[in-house]
């Protein structure tokens, strides 16, 4: 070693943990140098006073390190941040990002792995522009509603889901940590190719794969944590709801009665607090553990998971858990031939609880229980209000005595074969099954809380069980064949192929009443025959049963064509044609086109763009998708034989014998047909600094046509009046338009590096035309305001609110009898002061029905997702905000129809003589006003900015963490939900749709009601990953 | 060599079509999925069997308290309006359409008018399905023919319905085809005259209530059949055919009244000697909620009536003082008809305002289950299963419309006579039968006020109350000040929705 020179030694490896063989290490400004052995390590003589090592390789991010006075320099190097050369999933294929001509937003395992997350689409959430996932339901394991560039039908608005080639309607079998990338295509143009299937989006995931010729890798994560109540909703305690009472019945309570408890409030004290004693802190805890590596023929990926989260509600009563096994291989015969396989198996169970319901919700419950009632009596048995005595019960005795669970055990194969018979083309046939096998079961144990009973309402005098098995079995075959070919500068793929898919639904379900065994661990229906099943009194019908089938089919064939120039114009086409058996012979069969073009004009000469400019990209696409989302057979007229529902059944005798009758309930439509998209979508891609700055814009024009809404013909025909016999027939058209923006800056500087992602979405929904049903569809009732919420009319949005306004409250008698019509008479005569003024829009001198008009719209105007990753040296921390901006809620969760129920706290600032509240109408039991009728004071802005998710993690230095074998040991600490900001005074702003299981149009149009949902937990959670 | 290059690119091709026909190869075959758990419409109604399940489909809808998504009641348009009643609830806020048949504020879009205009026309429709296609079915001649009448009975009985509520409605007698479905109005007489045309069909071919046997208690009899004849002649003011006919099923001797006034109502008393028609409930349906036919076996009315509070029930049809007031003084159907606070409710305790919540002094006892009968049930949802039959049509009401016809053809000994029968019975179940309910012995304008009378508390609560005083002309002035308008009123409106739906076909009734 020369004079003056010292050494340097260290090694080179990836985020991933692996060395890097080969990597060329350089002193700045001089021609010494050297590159890494096999291992990654390299040694290097430098000059005593430091200088500036510049590590470099093909494919990874050039590093430069001040030396400093170190002698050992370990260094990872971020993959090369060539964006535009990384290799996107889409339709049928993969492509370059810089040659897409679509509207793809990709999200890649590094995002995914940050999250701790139950469920594939929360990791999607607010990571995605253009796509709002919302997660109405906190309920461990509930799914969340997807909605990809706006809701364009009535019907199921879910995105198609396609893993690793295969289709699926939900994807609640995958582990997030099995997957490696998703991509979510937007625009008509990219989800063409899926044909009817394509008009909600398409999410194609890709699980992880092996890599050929590299070593096993074998990587274990785990995570544990506490979840537990962010916020709880603001409700009167006992001596101001006795205070309410009080003013509201207009004077002491008469001493007879159970009320009269009421007549000294400051003997109450604050009472209980329900919510206090209704949640608890709850544990999850996340196992995964996956090896991949592959020979040079070969390459494999064996991953396995355990989940386990407990709810703050109810804990195990609400848990859910789940067991993931997934092995992916893939097999090189010859170099014509390669085979693989992918095999997954997923065993969940969730456990549910009542929600968003205002007869059921444990949630609503203690929102509208008296707070002087206790949770137990002195017996410690569940206590029961003697002053709330209808709907509403003891929540946690109603979460105690009922049992509801839906486990499954879901079996995915899929085999594939690749033919390469002559250069450039290639055949793959692929089938593939996904056999799913579950059970429900529901419990009901019946209690009577009031031995003397004079209080019915908590009492379930008979105990029962329901227990059902269903199977859905989905086999896919699909053909494909692919070429591609360059002629000078002419570059050509073709894709042509064919899909056939048949789908089954099958169940069988038995309920039995009064049960020997009080208890679900009990609750058998073993050993049991039909003569048997009558109680004591000779009641029969105690035994239940019943059975589903149904089936559909689809076929299609599609093409593809991709061409560009030069790679500076493209051009992409596809068309598919699709057959459904969803569909009567008059209508089967549909065809979709699609055409996109794309141009670099940073590729072009003649266009001075600045230098700092190093990318532009402007794209255009349009394209047609259709939806066959509904039921399987509503073309052909069917008989109801008395069995299903609604009964048909009558009674005779003196015996008073039920008969089951038979009639058609439901016409036919053989002519229903698809909805049909139409999508236009113009995008420009911009990148600045070498990429370290870029910026995506589009927008998009969605607009569905032909939608499929149940149409009520005249009830003189005699079938078809009620909801679920109402034919679906096509008419209509929903626009949805709008932008999206994603913007993207990455720094690196020597120990410090960082990037950060926001994406922005705006998008504007309009029921344009309602075709030939003549009214506005109603939907979201709610028994508290006694109405339905929701519509769906021409020109306003899917599923606006429709309700009264409130123009301000009286204040005296005057401002009653000078609310007067034209004619002078009084508008609202049965007003007296503190008592809400309505407008009365139509001028008819009444308030009627007809002043009822929009309120308030459930989708937001704008959805924010913003990113931040910070690496310094073995820290790094990232953060995720999500945020809805512009979105109402209608909060249903008091109930208003009771007279006597609790109430929120911002009641405390009700119009009395003394608090002329301009807002708050006064305390009133016999309401001759109807105050409390749908309108926009229940309205509330439902924007919020959630610290979604915020992770701190520390990489043990590779020097360390080598000496036990391991390649990489991170441990991190994270927080989820750890603040919302929101002007709600509900729990929890996230409301969506009704019901994540239900897909009919009632429940679509059922959106952003809060009716006491399973609010979200705060999770703190800890974990490490660990590669050896 | 070439050869070989020549031969290997033969192979390729030839393996390129083997490929290319797997890939077209057709699944089109695939795609014709038929329903696998239902009959398919077409291929059905063929054996006795299927004949009978088309019977319990027509009967079926008389069933219906929610039908296009809430509830209608007869009583609904019998009862609240009138002075007799309050709807009550939970107060102006519930159900503020129900509401406003109180005050005759109600509009064509009222909801609970769709409903049971709805539920008729499910009716109709299950009839005609039978009507239609009994002839087809090789069966027994006898037994086909009184099915037949009974759908004949059951058409008539949807048609009174809508006639008396609507007016004219859409005339249907066979399943509409899609190019009918948007049909127009016939004209009233031609409503009543097609219900009579069926009645009188029914009747010669429906059984006489001795005849049936006791698994048959609920269908369709000769005695069923004249009475709603009888009083569609009444409604038409034919008081010489409704005398005549009056006569025929007194004197046929299938009917008396039941003993005791107060046994009608009770669940021991149904299908009573005095009942004519019922429409049969039972609390084993296990209905619930969710069934949105409201095909619940049982009666809804049950807990609709019951008081709220602490007694469960939903407080509607609150009988007013007028109601009240309209019973002579010791009167014994007064507390057979309401329930007054102190009462004791079965085994649901003593009546008291604050256990209900409620201001009102009177509830309803017409529908009253007691607590072991209705919510003791041991299956489905027992609030919504309530276990007593409608009384449709009862001896009492046969015996006043009779005497009415004898009054109008100015027989007023023989219409005295029947309306002191019904008085006589009530006064036998009087603490003091001597001090009650005297003989009527007036005539003239008396008389016939005396007979109104008489059907207001005999009938009381049970839907006739607002149809009667149409029919007799009194409602403009009785009704005046709850808002009845002379030559509105007389008929609901025909609803709003069924009007758009019919593409404008149908017109609306007059001042609406």
């Amino acid at each position: 070693m020369a004079l003056g020179q010292r050494l340097v030694s260290g090694t080179v490896s990836t985020e991933d943990g692996g060395e890097v063989p080969g990597v060329n290490v350089i002193l700045e400004g001089t021609n010494t140098g050297t590159t890494t052995d096999l291992d990654g390590e390299y040694a290097l003589s430098v000059p005593e006073e430091g200088g500036i090592l510049v590590y470099t390789f093909i494919g990874l991010q050039t590093q430069k390190v001040i030396i400093g006075s170190r002698s050992i320099i370990d260094v990872i190097l971020a993959e090369d941040f060539t964006e535009l050369q990384e290799i996107v999933v889409i339709g049928y294929g993969t492509q370059k990002r810089s040659a897409i001509t679509g509207a793809v937003s990709v999200t890649t395992a590094d995002e995914i792995d940050k999250l701790p997350a139950a469920r594939l689409e929360q990791v999607l959430q607010g990571r995605v522009s253009g796509v709002q996932i919302t997660q109405s339901s906190g309920s461990p394991g509930n799914a969340l509603s997807v909605r990809i560039r706006g809701v364009g039908t009535p019907n199921n608005s879910d995105p198609l889901y396609v893993v690793d080639g295969v289709w699926f309607d939900a994807v609640d079998f995958l582990s997030p940590s099995d997957i490696e990338s998703i991509s979510v295509l937007k625009d008509a143009a990219s989800a063409a190719i899926y044909g009817t299937n394509g008009a909600n989006g398409v999410v194609l995931i890709t699980t992880k794969t092996g890599t050929k010729n590299k070593k096993g890798q074998i990587s274990y994560n785990f995570y544990t944590g506490t979840q537990s109540l962010p916020k709880k909703s603001s409700v009167l305690n006992a001596q101001q709801y006795a205070e309410l009472m009080l003013e509201a019945n207009e004077g002491l309570f008469a001493d007879d009665n159970q009320f009269s408890v009421l007549n000294d409030p400051s003997a109450l004290g604050v009472g209980t607090d329900w919510q206090d004693a209704l949640f608890d802190n709850a544990p999850i805890t996340s196992h995964q553990i996956s090896a991949q590596g592959g020979s040079e023929s070969a390459t494999y990926s064996v991953m396995g998971s355990y989940f386990n989260q407990e709810g703050i509600l109810g804990r195990d009563k609400s848990g859910y858990e789940r067991y993931t096994f997934r092995l992916k291989t893939n097999q090189d015969l010859n170099k014509a031939l390669s085979i693989g396989q992918n095999i997954n198996f997923t065993r969940l169970k969730r456990n549910g609880i009542a929600e968003n319901n205002e007869f059921a919700s444990p949630v609503a419950f203690a929102q509208n229980i008296d707070p002087s009632t206790t949770v137990f009596k002195d017996d410690g048995t569940y206590s029961y209000s003697q002053l709330v005595v209808g709907d509403i019960k003891n929540p946690l005795n109603r979460i105690d005595k009922f049992n509801n669970s839906f486990a499954s055990n879901q079996i995915i194969g899929n085999v594939f074969a690749e033919l390469k018979p002559i250069e450039n083309l290639t055949f793959k046939t692929s089938g593939s099954l996904d056999l799913t096998f579950a059970e429900t079961f529901d419990f009901a144990q019946s209690y009577n809380l009031d031995p003397t009973g004079f209080y019915t309402h908590e009492q379930n005098l008979m105990n029962g069980v329901s227990k059902s098995r269903q199977k859905w079995t989905n086999i896919m075959w699909e053909n494909i064949i692919t070429y591609n070919k360059a002629i000078g500068n002419h570059n050509f793929s073709i894709l042509a192929g064919s899909t056939y898919r048949d789908r089954s639904y099958e169940q069988l379900g038995l309920s039995l009443g009064d049960l020997p065994f009080n208890s679900p661990d009990s609750a058998y229906i073993y050993g049991l025959t039909l003569d048997m099943a009558s109680d004591s009194l000779g009641n029969q019908d105690l035994l239940g049963a019943y059975e589903g089938l149904t089936e559909s089919a689809l076929f299609s064939y599609f093409a593809k064509l991709d061409y560009n120039w030069s790679e500076k114009y493209f051009l992409t086409t596809t068309v598919r044609r699709d057959g459904s058996s969803r569909f009567g012979t008059n209508n089967r069969y549909g065809i979709f086109p699609s055409l996109s073009l794309g141009w670099i004009l940073t590729k072009e000469d003649f266009l001075e763009l600045p230098s700092f400019m190093n990318f532009a990209k402007l794209r255009f696409s349009w394209g047609q998708n259709g939806n066959e989302k509904i039921d399987d057979y509503g073309f052909i007229g069917t008989i109801n034989n008395g069995a299903g529902e609604p009964g048909i059944r009558y009674v005779f005798g003196s015996g008073q014998s039920i008969y089951q009758g038979s009639a058609a309930t439901t016409p036919a439509n053989p002519d229903r047909k698809w909805e049909v998209s139409t999508q236009t979508n113009i995008g420009l891609d911009l990148s600045f600094f070498q990429d370290k700055l870029q910026f995506t814009a589009d927008y998009f024009l969605k607009r569905t046509t032909d939608i499929l809404i149940r149409k009520e013909e005249p009830a003189i025909i005699g079938t078809g009046v009620n909801f679920i016999d109402v034919p679906f027939v096509n008419a209509g058209e929903i626009v949805n338009k709008g932008f999206e923006l994603l913007l993207i800056y990455k720094k690196s500087m020597n120990d410090l590096s960082f990037d950060l992602a926001l994406n922005a979405t705006f998008i504007e929904n309009e029921v344009t035309d309602l075709g030939l049903i003549s009214t506005p569809v109603a939907s979201g009732f709610n028994q508290g305001v006694g109405g339905n919420i929701t519509r769906m009319e021409e020109g306003l949005p899917f599923g606006y609110f429709y309700g009264y306004k409130v123009l301000g409250v009286f204040q005296n008698k005057f401002e009653v009898e000078e609310y007067v019509d034209a004619t002078g008479a009084e508008i609202q005569p049965n007003a007296v002061p503190g008592d809400f003024m309505f407008s009365d829009l139509d001028a008819d001198g009444k308030i009627t029905s007809d002043d009822r008009t929009m309120i308030g719209n459930p989708y937001p105007n704008a959805i924010l997702g913003f990113t931040g990753n910070i690496f310094y040296k073995v820290f790094d921390l990232s953060v995720f905000v999500q945020s809805f901006i512009g979105n109402d809620i209608f909060n249903a969760t008091t109930r208003w129809d009771l007279g006597v129920q609790n109430r929120p706290a911002y009641r405390l600032d009700r119009w009395t003589e003394e608090n002329p509240s301009f807002t708050e109408p006064r305390a009133v039991i016999n309401d001759r006003n109807g105050n409390f009728r749908v309108s926009d004071y229940f309205v509330e802005d439902g924007s919020f900015v959630r610290l979604k998710n915020i992770q701190f993690g520390v990489t043990i230095p590779k020097s360390l963490s080598k000496k036990a074998f391991m390649q990489k040991l991170r441990w991190y600490v994270n927080i989820q939900n750890l603040v919302t900001f929101t002007n709600y005074r509900g729990m929890d702003p996230e409301i969506g749709k009704s019901n994540g299981f239900s897909n009919d149009q009632s429940a679509n149009l059922d959106v952003g009601i809060d009716r006491g949902y399973y609010p979200q937990a705060r999770v703190f959670t800890t974990g490490f990953n660990v590669t050896f | 060599m070439l050869l070989s290059k020549y031969n290997s690119m033969r192979i390729k091709l030839l393996l390129l079509s083997i490929l290319a026909s797997i890939l077209f190869w057709s699944c089109e075959d695939e795609l014709e999925k038929l329903p696998l758990l239902q009959t398919m419409d077409g291929n059905y109604y063929i054996s006795e069997t299927q004949a009978f399940e088309a019977i319990v489909a027509s009967y079926d809808p008389l069933q219906y308290n929610f039908s296009a998504g809430v509830y209608h009641f007869r009583w609904f348009l019998g009862n609240f309006t009138t002075h007799d009643v309050i709807p009550g609830g939970s107060g102006p806020n519930d159900q503020p359409q129900l509401q406003a048949f109180n005050s005759f504020s109600y509009v064509p879009s009222n909801i609970h008018l769709n409903s049971d205009w709805t539920a008729q026309y499910q009716g109709i429709y299950r009839t005609n399905a039978l009507i239609n296609m009994l002839p087809e079915i090789n069966m027994n001649d006898s037994t086909k023919s009184q099915m037949m009448a009974e759908g004949k009975f059951l058409r008539a009985f949807y048609y009174f319905n809508l006639v008396t509520a609507y007016g004219g409605v859409p005339l249907v007698d066979h399943v509409l085809a899609p190019t009918e479905f948007q049909m127009g109005r016939a004209s009233e007489d031609e409503i009543w005259d097609f219900i009579e045309l069926n009645l009188e069909e029914a009747i010669a071919d429906l059984r006489l209530r001795s005849e049936l046997s006791y698994d048959d208690y609920g269908r369709a009899t000769k005695g069923a059949a004249r009475a709603l004849l009888l009083k569609t002649l009444v409604y038409r003011e034919k008081w010489s055919d409704a005398a005549s006919l009056g006569e025929i099923i007194i004197n046929t001797n299938q009917y008396s009244l039941d003993a005791d006034y107060e046994d009608i109502f009770t669940i021991a008393g149904e299908n009573g000697p005095g009942s004519i028609f019922e429409i049969q409930r039972s609390s084993q349906g296990g209905g619930y909620w969710g069934n949105v036919n409201g095909a619940n076996d049982g009666n809804l009315a049950v807990v609709y009536q019951l008081p709220r509070g602490a007694y469960g029930g939903w407080g509607f049809n609150i009988p007013q003082q007028n109601f009240v007031n309209e019973f002579e003084s010791g009167d014994p159907r007064l507390n057979a008809s309401v329930f007054q606070i102190g009462d004791e409710l079965c085994d649901r305790g003593t009546l008291s305002k604050s256990s209900t919540g409620f201001d009102h002094d009177y509830y309803s006892k017409k529908y009253f289950a007691c607590r072991s009968e209705h919510e003791l049930i041991s299956i489905g949802d027992p609030v919504m299963n309530g276990e007593v039959n409608d009384r449709v049509i009862r001896y009492a009401d046969v015996l006043l419309l009779t005497a009415e016809a004898h009054y109008h053809q100015g027989d007023e000994s023989e219409a005295k006579i029947l309306v002191n029968q019904v008085r006589a019975r009530a006064r036998r179940s009087a603490s003091d039968p001597d001090a009650v309910l005297a003989d009527i012995t007036s005539s003239g304008a008396t008389l016939l006020s005396a007979i109104y009378h008489e059907r207001d508390v005999e009938l009381g609560l049970e839907g006739e109350k607002f149809f009667d005083l149409v029919r007799t002309g009194r409602a403009a002035t009785i009704l005046a000040d709850l808002g009845f308008e002379e030559g509105t009123h007389e008929h609901f409106p025909i609803p709003q929705r069924q009007i758009d739906l019919s593409g404008g076909n149908m017109t609306q009734n007059d001042g609406y």
